[in-house]
């Protein structure tokens, strides 16, 4: 019997559809944005430490060095930055592989993840004429691109490179330039649905509101992204929960505090409360009450209420080696069988803890207006890095005048036949019936001897 | 947050023979541990000392330690507690021990007890695993539970609200293949010590500094059937050997959470008889008591604790 082979080639249109299906036109911006922010790590023109991260934070009037520039319309996908471009020989040999081959080593080292994932899934998702330009301080490049004519072409291995040009003549230096014609129907849809510039705007405030003070601007149609401002507090005579710790390089803060309540009406807003996590800098999670932070899972933390909306937890992970980070290769989330975000959380919940039990004892009772306004007083605004400078403390509460709080408020429907008979047997005609049910609970801590 | 029963108000802690027992036993092994290097002497004790301080006395006698703190949530006692603590160094603190643990010294080693007077819950168990989170390395850490939830108005323990109520307190560290036989009288003490320990296992996940190592784990009915388990927490990479610690002379001690517990059983006996055992009974050899019957077993398990047998008197002052 005669051997022969089998296709199993990698086919293009596959893998364009695996791309683009699973992410969204604001992912695939927070992936660009990423990468020129990469480029400024590779370049070394910005550290992303912890200690630099803290100084920066809260300076107003930082001299925008690194700009993205970002426009889009229904025409046009561009995104433009100097944060030091992309070198001509990882473009050639590496970064527009389906993946890394065995030699990339060399450029695995750069501090921030996965390089190209992002640029291809937005290539190819966007937009059919795709013109890619870059320059270092020592070389330069470019690539054209007709996508559905590099689709058309799928039979041989060769099949699977792009034309590139060096040194070409470009009028930028020490950046990278993406432009993006004829864009896909879904994309002009989605760009004019109403909502989606909205909702990029809030992704790269929270996503890069540490980032941001360290001198990079990001715009999008020369609208410059303010950076979200997280609504610490410091409490006046007392002290936020903090634990730090470090673990095979990888340095973690996490802070448990009150949040402020908003400037003009004074409540605090449920959509903001919650975790925090940040990884070298990038906001990885924001303001979660799920179980992927702890809530609702028993020795952890208990099911998030709404009388936890003043809560307030920061973790940040720092490392040279950010492969080394609880996050998932996209960095739009966290590994969950990481040993240490398994510690991480336990430590969470360990640092929360005395906040939560203070907020469970404030709210066993009535007139939470009141007692909200009392407590808000004791809150003081404090920049961010004031209220991350404590690496560790023990939570102090703020001292507020007791009022009975062991006492909880109880509701319950019961029979009023059954409560009547009570009143009768106990001869107190004058009893409400509130007053039956608090002598039922006072009879039988006596009866039992409790 | 829980509410503790104030089980000092209904029963005589002193008299609680089987406790006393688990307490000397401890005891002992505490002073075996001197063979990993923990000087004891010079760990913190924190307990739940109610208003007898039982352990406190004993720990400082037979241990030398000196810094000691008693946690006591009821506000009821709190002149009462102070007017029987024994020694003037007890730090004694009104709150919730998931607080003091929180603020534990953790460059102090310690010997950590959480001696709850009834069953697990939630809050409890939150509290086991901020204790392992917590506590530096050759610490100890004992945890005492009752095991049985109140009969039912028939005056029997309902298995299958037994059954539901772990499930439900145990949340994702239930396992699936435990039935209700599990939560027979004679299998709950093993079960919840299982499932607790890996509450701690959890704990210690990720964590490059330290380990644990079970040593303890006792069931004992002076009125409810009780369980304690603990262990100590060593440096990551410490390598301990059953050996080290003279296990021979401890059959009570347990390395693994997995097998049975140790039971602690009294066999009641006058004083008399207990002097004439004392010195008559020979280790390795079978001994026959012909002086008084004997139930059976009662002589081996005379032998296993007689060391740990605690005596009563009244005396007339």
């Amino acid at each position: 019997m005669k051997t022969v082979n089998a296709n199993a080639y990698p086919r293009k249109r596959f893998f364009i559809e695996m791309f683009t299906r699973d992410i969204s036109l604001e992912d695939c911006v927070m992936d660009l944005v990423d990468n020129s922010i990469d480029g400024l790590i590779r370049n070394q023109l910005v550290k992303l430490d912890h200690k630099t991260i803290l100084k920066n934070l809260d300076k107003s009037n930082i001299e925008k060095k690194h700009v993205i520039d970002i426009t889009i319309n229904n025409k046009e996908f561009k995104i433009v930055d100097n944060c030091g471009g992309i070198d001509y020989d990882y473009a050639k040999e590496e970064a527009f592989n389906f993946g890394h081959s065995l030699n990339a080593k060399n450029y695995k080292d750069s501090k921030l993840g996965v390089y190209g994932i992002g640029l291809k899934r937005a290539i190819f998702k966007i937009g059919n004429s795709i013109s890619i330009s870059s320059a270092t301080d020592t070389n330069s490049f470019q690539i054209d691109l007709q996508v559905d004519q590099w689709v058309k072409n799928d039979s041989v291995i060769d099949d699977w490179t792009l034309p590139i040009v060096k040194d070409p003549k470009l009028h930028f230096k020490s950046g990278t330039s993406i432009l993006i014609n004829k864009l896909n129907p879904d994309i002009i849809e989605r760009v004019n649905d109403g909502t989606f510039f909205d909702t990029l705007f809030e992704s790269i405030s929270k996503t890069f509101m540490f980032l941001i003070p360290l001198g990079i601007s990001i715009r999008i149609n020369n609208m410059e992204i303010e950076p979200f401002k997280l609504p610490v507090s410091n409490i006046e005579g007392g002290e936020n929960s903090a634990v730090s710790f470090s673990q095979n390089s990888v340095k973690v803060d996490i802070k448990a505090m009150f949040a402020l309540p908003g400037d003009i009406d004074k409540k605090w807003k449920m959509d903001i409360s919650g975790w925090y996590i940040i990884c070298n800098g990038r906001t990885v999670v924001f303001s979660d009450k799920t179980e992927l932070t702890g809530w609702g899972i028993k020795t952890l933390l208990p099911t998030y209420q709404p009388k936890y909306r003043s809560f307030l937890g920061l973790v940040m992970f720092s490392s040279e080696k950010p492969s080394l980070l609880p996050w998932t290769t996209t960095k739009r989330g966290l590994n969950q069988d990481s040993p240490l975000f398994i510690y991480t959380k336990n430590k969470m919940a360990l640092t929360a803890r005395p906040v939560i039990q203070f907020l469970n004892k404030r709210y066993s009772g009535k007139k939470e207006e009141e007692k909200d306004e009392e407590f808000s007083k004791k809150l003081k605004k404090v920049s961010l890095a004031n209220a991350l400078s404590k690496s560790t403390s023990n939570f102090k509460p703020p001292s507020i005048p007791k009022e009975n709080n062991e006492d909880i408020l109880v509701e319950f429907k019961a029979n009023k036949e059954e409560l009547d008979s009570i009143k009768k047997h106990l001869r107190k005609p004058s009893y409400s019936y509130s007053d039956i049910a608090q002598y039922a609970i006072k009879y039988l801590l006596k009866q039992e001897g409790i | 947050m829980s509410n503790p029963t104030n089980s000092f108000l209904k029963v005589y802690y002193d008299l609680r023979p089987a406790k006393q027992i688990e307490r000397r036993m401890l005891i002992h092994s505490f002073h075996e541990l001197r063979n990993l290097g923990c000087n004891i002497s010079k760990y913190q004790y924190c307990g739940m000392g109610s208003i007898y301080f039982t352990d406190y006395i004993l720990f400082h006698k037979y241990l030398g330690i000196e810094d000691m703190i008693s946690v006591e949530y009821s506000k009821k006692a709190e002149k009462r507690v102070k007017f029987n603590r024994p020694y003037n160094f007890i730090n004694i603190l009104h709150e919730d021990i998931s607080d003091t643990i929180g603020k534990l010294n953790v460059n102090k080693k310690h010997i950590l007890w959480l001696d709850y007077d009834d069953v697990a819950d939630t809050d409890k168990l939150e509290t086991v695993k901020d204790a392992v989170l917590k506590l530096a390395p050759y610490s100890i850490l004992l945890i005492t539970f009752d095991s049985e939830l109140n009969k039912n108005s028939e005056g029997t323990y309902d298995l299958n609200e037994t059954y539901n109520y772990y499930k439900t307190i145990f949340g994702t560290y239930f396992e699936r293949n435990l039935t209700i036989d599990d939560f027979k009288r004679e299998n709950l003490a093993k079960t919840i010590i299982r499932l607790t320990s890996k509450i701690i296992h959890n704990a210690l996940v990720g964590d490059n500094s330290k380990i644990f190592q079970p040593l303890y784990s006792f069931v004992y009915a002076d009125g409810h059937q009780m369980l304690t388990m603990g262990g100590i927490l060593l440096p990551k990479y410490f390598k301990f050997d059953n050996s080290i610690m003279n296990a021979s002379s401890m059959n009570f001690l347990r390395f693994t959470f997995e097998n049975d517990p140790y039971k602690i059983k009294i066999p009641l006996l006058t004083r008399k008889e207990r002097l004439h055992l004392d010195s008559t009974l020979r280790k390795g050899r079978k001994n026959n008591i012909k002086e008084f019957e004997m139930e059976d077993g009662f002589i081996e398990n005379y032998q296993e604790i007689y060391r740990y047998y605690p005596n009563y008197y009244e005396s007339l002052l």
